[in-house]
């Protein structure tokens, strides 16, 4: 069978400021292929994918579509032209409804001398919705109402419905559940079918063997190896991407899993206006307690809770030791804990600032000394973090909205670990982290629960709750379905049932 | 040996390339830095031409150094607001209201001497506080509650003054109107600023909060108590400012501090400050653009533009110059 080549880069370079994001990437995706995109975060998967879709422009080098030199002036463009993209982050509009949010940038085709026929528009957004698979799903709705996977569907439908002949799919799949993802993967096989082409970025490599025809792998903004089906394999992979071989366990090793017997942090019969009511649990010294289930099952708000961001309607959080409730953040930072929110760059960085002043932030009380805050303290403080968490960046003084996914995370985590906390509050700590950071970043968890500090593991990812809890909480509508105690013998299975 | 030869090589290039690239990011923040400079070089030298030399006889200098006086230390308390992305149009008119409070009661007799600073200062701190205060607690963006608070202090100051301007006896403060101790109390505010915004926790926390508020709550910062106390210390500099320009003129009328607030939006601006607030805010931007509206608004007197023209003239500048250092990608000004 001759393959005919639909997409191609040549020579693509592109940098950031200093940073440089792409060097010299070429790749050929023939019709009917469903290809991989892989790499750690900064590697430049999710840039070269946002170039082809038009995002941006390319600092150098030349793309064919369909044979033909192809220059997309820019996303909507390039969904004219064929090439749709799924982004990673929530690229939904809120606050206007969903059939406005599946057509954003194409609402000319309903309307008729400036005026835009509503019904037209629901209609076909109805009929896409329906292609997809997710016909309970209203067009005239407003799309806050839906949740996270929801949102995402939505987004799916928008690169859709032109009909594009490639898709590109940039780490959709973190975001999705069971669902979405059997949603998803039958779009890609459609697509195979009907002999149009994939780019699917993602970090479960697990997923990407089972849905790809070829996988492209890339490291530090270089194009490394593309391998075929037969060459897969997750230990090559994962050498690749990393770039040398990856020692040691990936979670913690030991299935003991005991803890202190003194609870530090004691959440009780708290209930907020959002998703969770009549809600206990105690945290003990040194351990590492995980809390699992859908995403809107409520965990999200417990963490909230539990660091004093919501506050509790009736209920209350208290630190035994020094019988302190926890009524803002304030007060749960003054009492050494510390919470690393899911929503990274939303919530837990500046990212317009330096990796300094994040790191810092939560620790300039500490580091005055009379009303002043010196800057040798604050680079101390700094350098000492960027080191122990190994932060990738030329200066402790870089932006850290130049830095990839995983590096950010790692300042997020260098903050609480900078200014001692005791108590951590992670929600989803790995997120959209790519398996070097992630296994760096489980090393720690245990190393800090040896150290006697107590962590609340919020997580949407099992094996990740099975792998590193001692105890598992699970979440449905608000309530604790069930207690898991660490064990070797815990399955997923064994949980997926409590959850849904 | 060959293939390792062309490996180091090609890592060399890497390397060098990379140096490169860092080179240029800095090269380009060092420009942004410079800019301003320039730019207080080209309108002195242009108007100094246009002029011929009129605004560097030592007279004009003197008048200069007078309106930096003020446009400077207001300046350099309006950075504690627009670094956290506030924003106050009340600044001229709570200058008119410190004025009217202060000149009523030196009138009434009511205070004496040594206090008159004291409570000009401290009219401008309250109404800051109350501006800050209304802005947090019922979340109207600091913008319509300062365009409120100047209808309600221009109100005041007109009243008091509807009959007739009040006028005191200025040669009791002529001490204060010296140029040393008025260099002297400069200094001290650049410097006091200077370490409060860049070494104590008030200004770190400030540009945190125009960085990110949310992260900034999350990471320990009570936001509200800092955001007020932003507009708090805005209001005492425009407090001294006032006591100053009372002093020196002795007279309060209707047009007290008339468009002030505009002068330093002007200066934030021209400065290279970003208006959006967060870490690349800088007392130093706020300074150099506060000395460049002074010698813009000093030379296009001496120039012959019609003085009511003046305000157009800034109108447009300012449009130009927000246009200029937009960056539409982001919606932010200055970056």
């Amino acid at each position: 069978m001759i393959k005919e080549c639909l997409l191609e880069t040549k020579g693509i370079y592109k940098s950031f400021g200093p940073t440089r994001a792409l060097v010299d990437v070429s790749i050929q995706v023939c019709r009917g292929e469903i290809r991989g995109l892989i790499g750690e975060n900064g590697s430049g998967k999710s840039t070269l994918s946002s170039i082809v879709a038009g995002a941006q422009t390319a600092d150098k080098g030349e793309m064919f579509f369909k044979g033909e030199q192809y220059l997309p002036k820019g996303n909507v463009d390039a969904q004219k032209q064929g090439i749709s993209m799924v982004v990673q982050e929530m690229g939904t509009i809120p606050g206007i409804t969903v059939a406005s949010n599946i057509f954003l940038g194409n609402l000319n085709q309903f309307s008729k001398s400036g005026i835009l026929s509503i019904s037209k528009m629901n209609k076909a957004a109805k009929k896409i919705l329906t292609e997809i698979g997710v016909p309970e799903i209203n067009p005239s709705m407003f799309i806050d109402k839906l949740n996270f996977e929801d949102r995402k569907i939505v987004e799916i439908a928008r690169a859709m419905y032109t009909e594009p002949e490639v898709l590109i799919i940039d780490e959709t799949t973190t975001a999705l559940a069971q669902k979405g993802r059997t949603l998803l993967y039958k779009l890609i096989d459609k697509m195979h079918k009907e002999n149009k082409a994939v780019l699917f970025i993602s970090h479960d490599l697990d997923e990407l063997m089972s849905v790809c025809n070829n996988i492209t792998v890339l490291r530090d903004g270089n194009l490394i190896d593309t391998l075929e089906k037969e060459d897969m394999s997750i230990d090559k992979m994962r050498r690749l991407m990393v770039g040398r071989e990856l020692k040691g366990n990936y979670y913690r090793s030991d299935y003991d899993g005991s803890y202190g017997k003194e609870v530090v942090l004691d959440i009780r019969q708290a209930t907020t206006g959002v998703n969770v009511e009549n809600f206990s649990l105690q945290l003990h010294k040194g351990e590492i307690l995980g809390i699992g289930g859908l995403s809107d099952c409520g965990m999200h708000e417990v963490g909230r809770v539990a660091f004093g961001i919501d506050k509790p309607l009736t209920g209350e959080v208290k630190l035994i030791k020094d019988d302190v409730l926890i009524s803002n953040p304030q007060v749960a930072i003054r009492n050494k804990m510390g919470y690393v929110s899911k929503d990274r760059d939303k919530e837990a960085l500046i990212l317009n600032a330096s990796i300094k002043d994040n790191i810092t932030l939560p620790s300039l009380p500490i580091l005055e000394n009379g009303f002043i805050i010196t800057n040798k303290s604050e680079s101390e403080l700094a350098n000492q973090g960027v080191d122990q968490m190994e932060i990738k960046c030329y200066s402790p003084e870089q932006r850290c909205n130049e830095l990839s996914g995983g590096n950010k995370q790692k300042v997020v985590f260098a903050k609480w670990i900078g200014n001692g906390s005791d108590i951590l509050i992670l929600d989803c700590p790995t997120r959209g982290i790519d398996v070097g950071v992630k296994a760096n970043m489980y090393q720690l968890m245990y190393q800090l629960k040896k150290e006697g500090k107590s962590i609340l593991m919020i997580s949407e990812e099992l094996p990740e709750l099975i792998g590193m809890s001692d105890r598992i909480l699970i979440m449905k509508d608000g309530l604790i379905q069930k207690e898991f105690a660490r064990s070797e013998e815990l399955s997923e299975q064994d949980i997926i049932d409590y959850m849904i | 040996m060959d293939g390792n030869g062309v490996l180091a090589k090609e890592r060399e290039e890497e390397v060098m390339i990379q140096e490169q690239l860092i080179a240029k990011t800095r090269k380009k923040e060092k420009l942004s830095m410079i800019i301003p400079f320039f730019g207080i070089i080209f309108i002195t030298v242009f108007f100094a031409i246009v002029t011929k030399g009129n605004t560097l006889s030592p007279s004009n200098l003197n008048n200069i150094m007078n309106q930096s006086f003020s446009i400077i230390i207001v300046a350099v308390g309006a950075v504690f607001v627009y670094s956290h992305g506030g924003m106050d149009m009340s600044v001229g008119a709570v200058q008119g209201l410190s004025s009217v409070v202060v000149a009523s009661l030196i009138l009434q007799g009511a205070i004496p001497g040594w206090m008159v600073l004291p409570v000009s200062i401290l009219v401008g701190t309250v109404t800051g506080f109350t501006t800050g205060a209304i802005h947090v607690t019922i979340g109207v963006p600091a913008f319509v509650v300062s365009l409120c608070m100047r209808y309600i202090a221009t109100g005041i100051t007109r009243t008091a003054t509807s009959a007739k301007d009040l006028y005191i006896p200025y040669n009791d403060f002529s001490f204060w109107n010296k140029g040393m101790i008025k260099l002297v109390v400069l200094l001290l505010v650049i410097g006091i600023g200077y370490i409060a915004f860049k070494y104590t926790r008030v200004g770190k926390y400030l540009k945190a909060i125009g960085g990110n508020k949310i992260t900034a709550g999350q990471s320990g910062i009570n936001v509200k108590k800092y955001t007020v106390l932003a507009y708090m210390i805005l209001g005492s500099t425009v407090g001294l400012v006032s006591f100053f320009s009372l002093t020196r003129t002795g007279v309060v009328s209707s047009s007290t501090g008339q468009g002030f607030e505009l002068d330093i939006l002007t200066a934030i601006v021209l400065g290279g400050f970003p208006l959006s607030g967060g870490a690349k805010s800088k007392i130093s931007s706020a300074i150099l653009g506060a000395i460049t509206v002074a010698i813009l608004t000093n030379g296009l007197i001496l120039w012959g533009a019609d003085p009511n023209i003046i305000n157009g003239i800034k109108g447009v500048l300012f449009l130009i110059i927000v246009y200029l250092s937009y960056e539409r990608r982001k919606g932010e000004v200055v970056s």
